[in-house]
């Protein structure tokens, strides 16, 4: 008996464990996403992934797809990446000022149904071109790490209210409440300013209190 | 049927954690959606009385036990006679197997959205089962200690939902009472459903050591399992929005996507593993349970049994490939533990009583 079983025990726990692997050196761990319509109504994702040099600091790269609404973005992004794009660390995604004004239920309702983001991430609005933002030099630790540590301590000790994914979700959907997003602004090629709070209205940014009237 | 012999007897202390390992399987993972559909914010009340209801159907099941001839399987053959009884005893066998399948697959589908997408389910389902076997051929006793480390190691998890109280809001729940007592009572059958499996208890029975003082450690399961649920209800009412809740198949494991600690950044990785701990405490159980019917009534060896229910287990589970078939499967087997536990053992035991009554005289 014991002989006769051994045979599927081992088939079966080899064969199980035969699922794709995800080694750490070998994808793009994808730390910031931007994204924003162009006037030719195309999707414009800008994806950004680290490099750690020998030096201790992080050298950004990016992956830029304009691709139409309804492509498979995951898969435009892999054909132009040198390994597998993967999503699970994404700290912050930054939204272009076309997209938020034109409505973004399709991109909260597929970050809320996709398991591989974490509820902690933060949704910016950007002041500006979105590639030109994620695309500058901000002290040495790479751009996501930069914004969402401005973030963190400015919701922990200053005026700004507190935001993640799951606290957007939250008011997005509840009745009688409506979400709130950080604006953030570039002033140089490395600096970043936060710049205010966009008002949703339903699926639609509707109104902005500018960073003077903050303050509450 | 010969008296189980002492050896194979467990001790009183052990039913609470069956009874309470047996209540808490795949459903903790998304019942939310389910109560608060129509029940909203009140449905934290449903908790409650089908806590109570739960309570007086282990009531009236120790009866049955105590006035029958200890086990369900003898009872019906008590009640309805050698062949009726059997019908009913192949039907009981049918709803555990089907049970079974289910808690694999679902458990399936849920590593498979969650971690590994292209896990495969028959292999998988394969090795899940095979680790039940070798424990069920344990008998009853090993199955009962399988449910107390179920219960015991992945006891850390309920930990990780104090990570959402920072980012709730639990003023949503007022006002209170803003629901028809039409909606809790929906949302009460509902939550019947999600802390069903002690009906198990109508099989183990007769392995109980001192089924007197084990009385009261059946009812503390109930209520312990009704304490995790009732928390775990209000802290993801004050996690999610109501309207949110609705776009969440597993709410409970969403809830372990805020958890962030600096070694570890993503906890639902930890809580998906360990949940194979608690699913594989209720198959064992399920298993245990038809395998023991198919002993009475069909007069097989439990072993062979065990062996055979596995086979017929093992394929049934690639044919429910969509998520659909699932849903669709889940609620008609949720429709026949509903009417089992609620309907059928209330009606057995009042036939009981007639029964006993007509014989005597």
């Amino acid at each position: 008996m014991k002989n006769k079983l051994l045979i599927p025990l081992l088939v079966a726990f080899i064969l199980s464990g035969c699922v794709k692997s995800k080694i750490i050196d070998d994808i793009n761990v994808i730390t910031a996403v931007g994204l924003d319509f162009t006037d030719d109504d195309q999707l414009e994702v800008i994806a950004v992934y680290e490099d750690y040099l020998s030096d201790k600091t992080v050298k950004d790269h990016h992956i830029e797809i304009t691709t139409s609404k309804h492509d498979d973005i995951l898969n435009r992004l892999d054909m132009k990446a040198s390994r597998t794009v993967n999503l699970g660390n994404t700290e912050i995604i930054l939204l272009g000022r076309m997209m938020a004004s034109d409505g973004i239920f399709p991109l909260i309702d597929s970050l809320q149904r996709d398991a591989h983001f974490g509820k902690r991430l933060f949704i910016l609005l950007a002041d500006g071109p979105v590639d030109e933002l994620l695309k500058g030099t901000y002290e040495t630790k790479g751009v996501a790490d930069y914004i969402s540590r401005m973030i963190r301590h400015n919701m922990k000790f200053r005026n700004l209210p507190k935001t993640n994914l799951q606290i957007f979700n939250s008011d997005f959907f509840q009745e009688g409440k409506d979400a709130y997003i950080p604006i953030i602004k570039q002033v140089s090629k490395d600096s970043i300013e936060l710049d205010g709070v966009g008002i949703f209205k339903g699926e639609k940014l509707a109104y902005e209190i500018p960073a003077d009237d903050m303050f509450f | 049927m010969n008296p189980i012999p002492a050896n194979k007897k467990i001790n009183p202390i052990l039913v609470f954690f069956v009874i309470h390992s047996s209540q808490i399987g795949i459903g903790i993972l998304g019942f939310q959606r389910e109560i608060a559909k129509k029940a909203g914010y009140d449905s934290w009340m449903a908790v409650i009385l089908a806590i109570i209801g739960a309570h007086v159907i282990l009531y009236i099941m120790f009866k049955i036990a105590e006035f029958g001839k200890g086990d369900i399987i003898q009872t019906h053959y008590f009640v309805y006679g050698k062949i009726v009884g059997r019908v009913f005893n192949i039907f009981l066998i049918v709803y555990f197997v089907a049970y079974s399948a289910l808690l694999i697959r679902s458990y399936i589908q849920i590593i498979q959205i969650w971690m590994f997408p292209d896990l495969n389910s028959f292999w998988f389902a394969l090795a899940l089962l095979l680790i039940a076997m070798y424990f069920v051929f344990g008998g009853f006793r090993t199955v009962s200690e399988i449910a107390f480390f179920s219960v015991i190691l992945p006891s850390y998890l309920i930990l990780a939902f104090f990570f959402a109280i920072p980012f709730s809001d639990y003023t949503d729940f007022q006002p209170i009472f803003s629901h028809s007592l039409k909606d809790i009572m929906w949302a009460t059958y509902h939550m019947s459903i999600t802390i069903k499996g002690y009906e198990t208890l109508l099989l183990f029975y007769p392995f109980i050591e001192k089924p007197n003082s084990a009385k009261k450690w059946a009812h503390y399961g109930i209520l312990f399992s009704g304490l995790v649920y009732l928390f775990i209800v209000i802290i993801s009412f004050g996690y999610y929005s109501q309207p949110q809740l609705q776009h969440h198949i597993w709410a409970t494991l969403s809830i372990y996507k805020i958890v962030k600690l600096p070694f570890l950044w993503r906890f639902d990785y930890i809580g998906i593993s360990m949940y194979s701990l608690i699913i594989l405490s209720n198959l064992c159980l399920a298993l245990w349970c038809a395998s023991r019917i198919m002993k009475f009534s069909v007069k097989l060896k439990q072993k062979k049994a065990i062996v055979v229910l596995a086979i017929i287990i093992l394929t049934t589970i690639p044919l429910m490939e969509t998520n659909l078939q699932i849903e669709t499967y889940m609620t008609m087997l949720n429709t026949v533990g509903f009417s089992i536990n609620f309907v059928y053992i209330p009606l057995l035991f009042i036939i009981l009583l007639i029964v006993r009554k007509v014989k005597k005289a």
